[in-house]
């Protein structure tokens, strides 16, 4: 698909990752949808930056757990513009959730951003792409869908179930929406990482860096362009996942 | 890595996709070196339009499956150049016989052309890349790795090990050089190919159609860009792989 006037909406692209994702698709020439929960300034300046490049920006407030929100910001984005045609699903929590849970509401907190969400957004924004005949949505994973956290158990659940969903909306909506995951490794250090920690989170990559959040921008445009690829994990961790073997014999 | 200006060596890229890929990667700018296997492939056309696009060009027959002949082919390759910047390891048999029919002469064949050759093509070039402390390696494999085919097992098994292959390089080679797999579904068709063989394809696919050499082109050069990519497989297969 071309990006260029095309609708994108990234949900959570007010910072971090999902907003440098929103940049780079108002760079090719989409207009751009921010999703936010509670960083409206955030997202305001995002959008300004998107306006920037000559594209039409809006932002839009939704807690994506809640489907009553949804709906509204479906409603309030097809009277700007008519639907979406790129929905990114990468508002997300990282959220510790260790056993046993004293208070569990904190799963269903958790499960809810990670599975819900997604399922609700693609559940109101499809239908508008099928009934164009074209659509793409890439929903933003992490290794903690193939590989157990310690203390992660909502997010890591969550995160096999997103790409569960992954494939099963690739089968449902095909042929005329493609979807696609990402499965970014370290590419943006949280804001309580100190030095040393940055270092060795480096470490724990094949190719002994960090990434950076561009990295992952330019696999979301890639996946939109690319027209025989669905029901997919792009992986783009630096080989995160092989790391922990390379002084271990299996 | 920059494709613009970058020396690629591709194997077996005289015609088919192969040729597909390394046309591709020349109109960005990249240097080619290409392999071929038999006299009577069609590499002088290749060679010639390779030029066309402004860069430089060579091909080297090759026995992908002798150490002695890919040793040649590096070297030619490193003479010419100076370096190799990545090598896409794209040939490969496609052999077709029931388990019980497979003949062991057969079996070698798939397991040395789709394994050992880019075992081989790996292991001679990946020291010029450590030399320069940077590398891209790709290697295309298929469904069969994921899949199982009935009349494939000795083709399958090459390309699972291929795809072992990739993770295991990715984790000895790093940090300097990465290491990725492509798996394509279909997207050229044998220029023979009945119409219901194109449409076996396209029902096979959840896009209902199948693709084209660019889909496989175009992942190439994101894996060559993405300096943060190492140790994955890559589909490109319209879904298949979901069915």
């Amino acid at each position: 698909m071309e990006i260029k006037d095309k609708v994108a909406l990234v949900t959570g692209g007010a910072h971090r990752v999902g907003r440098v994702m929103m940049l780079a698709l108002a760079k090719a020439g989409a207009n751009v949808v921010i999703n936010y929960r509670s960083s409206r300034e955030e997202a305001e300046r995002t959008a300004e930056e998107a306006r920037a490049y000559g594209v039409e920006a809006m932002t839009v407030q939704a807690d994506v757990a809640h489907y009553d929100q949804v709906k509204r910001m479906a409603e309030e984005v097809r009277q700007k513009f008519g639907g979406v045609d790129i929905l990114i699903n990468s508002a997300s929590i990282f959220q510790k959730t260790p056993f046993p849970l004293e208070d569990v509401e904190l799963w269903h907190q958790v499960t809810a951003i990670q599975i819900d969400g997604p399922f609700y957004c693609a559940n109101v924004f499809a239908p508008d792409m099928l009934k164009r005949g074209e659509g793409v949505i890439i929903n933003i994973v992490d290794l903690s869908a193939w590989e157990p956290w310690p203390n992660f158990a909502a997010h890591s659940v969550g995160k096999a179930a997103l790409l569960a969903l992954t494939r099963q909306l690739a089968l449902e909506l095909a042929p005329a929406v493609r979807v696609n995951a990402i499965a970014p490794g370290p590419v943006l250090p949280p804001p309580d990482y100190d030095d040393a920690k940055i270092a060795r989170t480096a470490k724990k990559t094949l190719l002994q860096r960090w990434g950076s959040p561009e990295d992952i921008s330019h696999a979301v445009l890639f996946l939109v362009e690319s027209n025989y690829i669905t029901g997919d994990t792009i992986i783009v961790d630096g080989g995160e996942r092989f790391a922990h073997r390379r002084t271990e014999e299996g | 890595m920059d494709i613009k200006d970058s020396v690629i060596l591709i194997t077996g890229a005289a015609t088919r996709v192969g040729r597909h890929v390394a046309l591709f990667l020349a109109k960005k700018g990249a240097n080619i070196c290409f392999s071929y296997y038999l006299d009577s492939e069609p590499w002088q056309q290749t060679l010639r339009d390779i030029e066309q696009c402004n860069v430089a060009a060579m091909a080297h027959q090759t026995e992908i499956r002798s150490a002695a002949s890919v040793r040649e082919l590096v070297n030619a390759t490193v003479e010419k150049f100076g370096r190799i910047d990545v090598l896409i390891n794209n040939a490969s048999v496609w052999l077709r016989a029931p388990f019980l029919e497979i003949k062991e002469e057969d079996w070698d064949t798939a397991l040395d052309v789709n394994l050992k050759g880019p075992f081989l093509a790996s292991q001679i070039t990946a020291p010029y890349m450590l030399k320069r402390r940077g590398g891209v390696i790709i290697n295309i494999t298929d469904l069969s790795a994921f899949q199982v085919w009935a009349g494939y097992a000795h083709h399958a098994a090459s390309k699972a090990g291929l795809v072992a292959l990739t993770k295991s390089m990715a984790l000895e080679l790093s940090p300097h050089i990465r290491v990725n797999a492509i798996a394509p579904g279909t997207v050229l068709l044998p220029e023979n190919a009945p119409p219901e063989k194109k449409q076996w394809a396209e029902e096979k696919s959840v896009l209902k159609r199948v693709g084209t050499p660019e889909d496989v082109a175009r992942l190439v050069e994101f894996i060559i860009e993405c300096d943060f990519a190492t140790g994955a497989v890559y589909f490109v297969d319209g879904g298949r792989a979901l069915v």
